[in-house]
Parts: structure tokens; C-alpha cells; sequence
């Protein structure tokens, strides 16, 4: 190369190395030397800019691996903890008045220590685990394993629970109780918005007036990402059981954002399984199928017909543990 | 690194949890998100655990995965910038960033990059993938590749330039 390189010449060198005319031109320019040295300090420069850290310790032992059982447990406290703050929401409206009655009864001063958020990315991600851990039960057929497991809930609820509020040592007791019998008519087939109204009932007496105001907060703030949550599992599962590509699944995702249930009316469903609504909402089945290419409306249709035989056997299972 | 033999999942995420967790980190701006994007990155692993004998190459697949998962928060954060800023780029990428320019200066033009630049400037010059490598993450031609990087580097020394 006999004339002087240009600006994007310097820089295709730095970045790919691979033009032997510029370098051995740059080699024989002190010129365009001292221009490329400057485009490579850069590259360094910039280079320096993505700086790294390591990893937060909360997410170390996040991808820490677990115990083979403990994953059971926290899947099995979805279930209920999914189910009962969603139907929190659904009864939002009704609560709030009443919380607002008992919180200007209790007259005092709200101090910000007395009820705190603790941490709740970590109840986010905990729960995220969960529906992943439910669905992938649900696919692989671990049904015996899932109905054996299902009553060992209690104390990982206890345990997101106290990422919500601050409870005294006679609070978890008393709501460890609570959901034991909680958990175990729920192993026994009541139905799940019995529960939650009982449920209701259970932390209306354990809380305080101001904690039960920051639980019903809490409890509309991951109605909502519980949902967004939900989308994202079905979306998932769909796009990997259907084996959609990437630009059908992001077409899905965005039906599925329009016609998936609002937080209130999906609680039911989510008391099972992000999937469920397909097979009790017909309108949605539908919408999600118009969504798909026509190619793939046998599978879908195969797809659903599993999902009712699934939850079938799974019913089948909790009568026979009763 | 070449899968030689298939890597377990925990063998992956004692790898590459890092390396994922800064990266996600760069592409979201957000420590919150970046940890969200990153344990989900390795649920998907988890997932499609029974697919990693396929994987070829370990680094640029689970770049792809976390850059699909990033992509994924960026919408339900709604954090999507438009690309209105590769419109209007010189044709030239003028003279380089100057060395004693601050680092800090230039981590924040980083920032306001539209998505796609800070997407392959994260891969080249972060994760040190190759030129093939960084197509394969985002689905692009060589050709395609090379002229978005050289944007995205014009595009960030202009950045830098306006004050």
C-alpha cells in the first residue's frame, strides 16, 4: 500500500489484525506508526472500560448446586405461595379498605423499621426457580416424586414468607401452623380459592394492622410479576416443546401478553401451573393457536392434549394420597 | 473453548458464571437485572442440559443465550433504546479515542449506545470473542458483523468527543 491508510483502515487493523498492506505500510510510515499506535492504545482504553467484578455473593450461592431435595420442597411451596398471593390480589380491592380501616385504628405511627422488604429479588428469583422447577416436573412425568414432596412445604413458606415482612419468633410459629393445615388440606383436594380466603384469614390474625398493610402491598406487587413470570414459562415451555424459532416465539410471547389472564382472574390457575389457563380458558387456547403458523397447530393440539392427561394423573395421585 | 467432552450444567456455571454475570451486567447497566439475567441464563442451561453434547463451542453459545436472556429483560424492563443513533454516523470513524482520556468518560458513553453497539462491543472487547464467534452470537454475516463493530466504534469515539 503506497498511499497513507485512512482512519478506517487504522481501526479494521486494531480490530480484525488481519490487513498485511496496512501494517507493513504503517511498518514502513512513522507517520501512520504513530497513528496506528494511537488506535491500539485505544482499543486498550476502551478494552479497560468493561470493567468485570465477581460474582455478588447472593448469586454465587444461587447457582451454588443443591441438595437434590430441596428443590421439591421449594416447587411444592410455589404451589401454595404463587396461589395465595395471587388470590391476595384478587381480593386486593376488599383488603385494602379493610387495611386502611385497621391500620387508622391502630393509630400509631408507622415506623419504617417495623415492617421491611427484605430483600425481595431474592423471593422473586426463589419463586422463579420454583415455577421453572414445576413446570419441568410437570414435562418429565415426576409425578409420585411431587406427591411425595408436596406435604414437606411448610417451612420453605415460612421462609419466603419472611421476605416480605419481619416476623417475631411467635408469628412464625404460629404461622408455620398455619400453613401446615393449609398444606395439608391442599393435599387433600380443597379447592384452592377455599385456602386462600382462609389463608387470608390466618395472616389477618398473626400480622399486625401495619405489617398486613405492607403484606397486601407486596402481595399486588408479585401478582403482577407473577404473571409477567407465568408468560415467560409458558412462552418457554411452547417454544420448546413445539420447537418454535426465535422470531415465532417472540410473536407468542407478545400474544400471550395481551390474552394471558390479568393477575386477578389468573389466580386459580397459577395455583398450578402457568400452562393451566390454556386448558380452562378455551378463548385463550384459541388466541394462542391463531398465533401460531398453521404448521405447528398439530403439535400445539398434541401439546394440550398432554397437559390435561398430565393434570389428570396428577389429581388422580392427590385423591389416592388422601 | 472446545467442548471436548460434554460439560456438566455445574461445570458450566463454575466456568462461565462470571464471565455471564459481566457480561449481562454491561448490556443491562444493572446490577438488580444483571443477577436476574444471569441466574436465568443458567436455568436455561439447566433446561436444555440434555443439548450441550451438540455445543460445539461453549463460550459463544452461552454468550448467545445470555444475550437472547438480556434481550428478554430489556423488553419486560422496557429499557429498549431505538437505533436512531446509527443514522447519523460519519462516513469516516476519525481519529482515535486519546489516551488520556478518562475511563469512567468513555464507560459512560458506553451507556448511551444504542443496544446493538453496546451488544457487539460487549462481545469483542468484554467476552474477547472472535470475529466468527460474535456472528454467530448475533446472527449476522461476517460482512455484517465487521460494519456493525466498526459503527459501534465510530459511533462510541463520537460519543466520547461530545461533550
Amino acid at each position: 500500500m503506497s498511499i497513507h491508510p485512512s482512519d478506517e483502515d487504522l481501526l479494521d487493523l486494531a480490530l480484525t489484525g488481519d490487513d498485511a498492506d496496512v501494517r507493513d505500510h504503517a511498518a514502513a510510515c512513522a507517520g501512520c506508526r504513530a497513528r496506528l499506535d494511537a488506535v491500539e492504545r485505544e482499543q486498550r482504553l476502551i478494552k479497560s472500560a468493561f470493567d468485570e467484578i465477581d460474582l455478588p455473593s447472593r448469586l454465587r450461592d444461587a447457582l451454588a448446586p443443591r441438595p437434590p431435595r430441596w428443590p421439591w420442597a421449594v416447587a411444592a411451596a410455589a404451589v401454595v405461595l404463587l396461589g395465595t398471593t395471587i388470590l391476595f390480589a384478587l381480593q386486593a380491592r376488599q383488603w385494602k379498605r379493610e387495611a386502611a380501616r385497621l391500620a387508622a385504628a391502630a393509630a400509631v405511627p408507622r415506623p419504617a423499621s417495623d415492617v421491611r422488604r427484605l430483600e425481595p429479588e431474592d423471593g422473586r428469583l426463589k419463586l422463579k426457580n420454583v415455577a421453572h422447577q414445576m413446570n419441568e416436573m410437570r414435562s418429565e412425568g415426576q409425578i409420585p416424586e411431587f406427591v411425595q414432596e408436596f406435604g414437606a412445604m411448610r417451612a420453605v413458606v415460612v421462609e419466603t414468607m419472611t421476605y416480605a415482612v419481619t416476623l417475631s419468633d411467635e408469628q412464625r410459629r404460629r404461622l408455620d401452623e398455619a400453613v401446615s393445615r393449609l398444606t395439608d388440606r391442599m393435599c387433600e383436594g380443597e379447592p384452592a380459592g377455599r385456602l386462600a380466603g382462609d389463608y387470608r384469614l390466618a395472616m389477618k390474625e398473626i400480622l399486625s394492622a401495619e405489617q398486613f398493610v405492607e403484606f397486601e402491598t407486596l402481595s399486588q406487587e408479585e401478582a403482577i410479576w407473577a404473571r409477567m413470570d407465568a408468560i415467560d414459562l409458558l412462552a418457554g415451555e411452547l417454544a420448546a416443546e413445539l420447537d418454535l424459532r426465535h422470531s415465532e416465539q417472540e410473536h407468542l410471547r407478545a400474544t400471550l401478553d395481551e390474552v394471558y389472564p390479568t393477575p386477578e382472574a389468573c389466580a386459580p390457575f397459577l395455583m398450578a401451573n402457568p400452562s393451566d389457563p390454556l386448558q380452562d380458558d378455551p378463548k385463550l387456547a384459541a388466541a394462542v393457536r391463531r398465533a401460531l403458523a398453521a404448521s405447528y397447530h398439530g403439535k400445539f393440539d398434541q401439546y394440550l392434549k398432554e397437559l390435561v392427561q398430565q393434570r389428570a394423573e396428577i389429581e388422580k395421585a392427590l385423591k389416592e394420597k388422601k | 473453548m472446545l467442548a471436548t467432552q460434554v460439560m456438566t450444567v455445574e461445570s458450566i456455571a463454575r466456568e462461565y458464571s462470571r464471565r455471564v454475570y459481566n457480561f449481562c451486567r454491561s448490556i443491562l447497566r444493572n446490577d438488580s437485572d444483571a443477577e436476574d439475567a444471569c441466574q436465568e441464563v443458567f436455568l436455561t442451561v439447566t433446561r436444555r442440559q440434555d443439548e450441550l453434547g451438540e455445543v460445539q463451542r461453549m463460550h459463544p453459545w452461552i454468550m448467545k443465550v445470555a444475550l437472547l436472556t438480556c434481550q428478554w429483560v430489556r423488553r419486560k424492563r422496557g429499557r429498549l433504546t431505538t437505533n436512531d443513533g446509527e443514522a447519523d454516523l460519519p462516513a469516516d470513524p476519525g481519529p482515535p479515542i486519546e489516551a488520556s482520556e478518562d475511563v469512567g468518560r468513555i464507560r459512560a458513553a458506553i451507556g448511551q449506545l444504542p443496544d446493538r453497539y453496546r451488544d457487539v462491543l460487549t462481545l469483542h472487547y468484554q467476552q474477547g470473542l472472535s470475529h466468527e464467534e460474535i456472528s454467530d452470537v448475533l446472527g449476522l454475516s461476517r460482512g455484517a458483523m465487521r460494519v456493525l463493530l466498526h459503527r459501534a466504534v465510530a459511533k462510541l469515539r463520537d460519543q466520547v468527543k461530545t461533550p
